[in-house]
């Protein structure tokens, strides 16, 4: 078949994963948050409130696309996209099955890190070009807080790649499926991963690019409409890349213990996606259990406790697997 | 043919991009144009089947120095007013380029890989790594290059803290 119609396919199919992602998380969000804080979330429109989905999207699609008087209106209008395009090309590398993973280039762990550190740049730009306070500070923070949990995260994937030998995504998961899920050799890694991914997303306790008491809503105060749909669908793709980056490390991807590839067959993407929500959901939980860090705290958690936490433990673990292959070896 | 489209594509962009680096007037923007061209040069890289070379463009230079760029311009204007920068003519700059490019090219041409066109070869992680971190290779290079960073770690570090005393 012909090479772009095929390229063209696969980018068509992630973006409407990515949308079914996107409207799937606007109504777990509301419904998650607000039973973890006593209230019902959406109940009106549908069983259970589910329309309320379908009026969010229209609202944001026929809202009018504003821009302040004074903005920069050529990083303002473009901003939204910086953020959307690496987001949705690290959502290319998910393995969802063995078969099912639109780009699988041989690092493709490495790949995904690579893009997932490019759109803070694009909450940069938004915040900076809205001339806004609130957007500004918003931007500062994300940019202060892209560079102290960037290096962490990239640290706690360090050991699954040690031991699967590879930073291909899918071989990591094929890997754990031969032997066990990293979660148990790399549990400080798997904490790690988690409370990186908890800020590189933007939630709570966290979420000092939006801080709703304190920023209005940060970096996107003044966008609306589709362009704020955007950076929103983005941020939603984020939570789902990140879970999926986490299962896939630490929890086995779309494998079950004791049970082969084969026989999971067609129920392997559910298993993926079942762990992935899960996931989600623990993130929520902790969104809506926590109070937000302040942010020299933040700032500090990150480097003077996860950075050097993450790389002492990278140590100890590089040795453990060398004196434990030696041992093997010598017996 | 992929590839040739591709690397049209992508030249166009670099060129585009380098271009409006310099000749742009608000700094901000500059620093973006930069970011366009580091993400361009990493897609280069990929279709030369550099994989390898390609993250680390994206990870270092789109990533890491992007955002030392913009953290700088951040941190050192008054006003986003003043983001305007002046745009002034130099002859000086002008043959130093010039120069430049001239020895660059002339490099290039006179290499002999150029003519070659070797086959593509990706170059795995694995190998990547050996190369490293083996004596023979770049182990010394690159202990030298990351007792060079720690310095400059520690340095800054000291210099930040507050001397009151």
């Amino acid at each position: 078949m012909n090479p772009w119609l095929v390229a063209l396919l696969r980018a068509l199919l992630i973006l409407v994963v990515m949308l079914l992602n996107g409207s799937l998380a606007i109504y777990m969000v509301r419904k998650v948050l607000g039973h973890a804080h006593l209230r019902l979330g959406p109940t009106e429109l549908g069983p259970a409130g589910i329309a309320q989905v379908i009026a969010d999207i229209v609202k944001l699609l026929t809202k009018e696309d504003r821009h302040p008087n004074r903005s920069d209106r050529w990083l303002y209008l473009i901003a939204p996209f910086i953020v959307f395009v690496p987001s949705f090309v690290a959502f290319s590398f998910i393995p969802f099955t063995d078969k099912l993973v639109a780009a699988n280039p041989e690092m493709s762990l490495l790949m995904m890190l690579a893009f997932l550190a490019v759109p803070p740049l694009g909450i940069f730009a938004a915040g900076w070009s809205s001339r806004s306070k609130f957007a500004t500070i918003g931007a500062m923070r994300a940019i202060g807080g892209m560079v102290t949990y960037e290096i962490p995260l990239l640290l706690a994937a360090i050991p699954p790649v040690i031991l699967a030998g590879s930073a291909n995504l899918q071989a990591i998961v094929l890997a754990q499926s031969h032997s066990i899920w990293y979660i148990l050799p790399c549990l400080p890694s798997f904490v790690i991963a988690l409370i990186c991914a908890q800020m590189e997303t933007n939630q709570a306790p966290f979420d000092m690019t939006e801080a709703d008491q304190e920023l209005v809503a940060g970096f996107s105060t003044e966008y609306s409409a589709m362009r704020f749909g955007f950076m929103y669908l983005a941020e939603f793709a984020g939570n789902f890349t990140f879970a999926a980056l986490i299962v896939s490390l630490f929890l086995g991807g779309w494998t079950l213990p004791g049970i082969s590839a084969t026989a999971l067959g067609p129920f392997a993407v559910l298993v993926f996606v079942a762990k992935c929500y899960l996931l989600i959901f623990l993130f929520m939980m902790v969104r809506g259990t926590y109070s937000r860090y302040r942010v020299d705290h933040y700032l500090e958690v990150g480097w003077k406790r996860l950075l050097p936490f993450s790389l002492a433990w990278i140590v100890v673990f590089a040795a453990a697997v060398r004196i434990i292959a030696m041992l093997k070896g010598g017996a | 043919m992929l590839n040739t489209i591709a690397f049209l594509v992508l030249g166009c962009a670099i060129i585009l991009g380098a271009f409006s680096v310099v000749t742009v007037k608000n700094v901000m923007h500059a620093a973006y144009w930069l970011l366009e061209v580091a993400v361009a040069v990493a897609g280069l890289f990929y279709f030369m089947s550099a994989e390898y070379i390609a993250i680390l463009q994206l990870l270092v230079y789109a990533g890491a120095v992007g955002m030392l760029l913009v953290f700088t311009v951040m941190i050192t204007r008054r006003s986003r007013i003043d983001n305007e920068r002046p745009a002034a003519f130099s002859l000086f700059a002008l043959l130093a380029s010039a120069l430049l490019f001239a020895a660059l090219a002339y490099g290039v041409l006179q290499s002999p890989t150029f003519a070659v066109r070797a086959a593509p070869a990706t170059v795995s992680m694995l190998t990547f790594g050996r190369t490293l971190f083996s004596t023979d290779g770049w182990v010394l290079a690159f202990e030298i290059a990351s007792l060079l960073l720690t310095v400059a770690l520690v340095a800054a570090v000291w210099w930040t803290k507050d001397r009151d005393d």
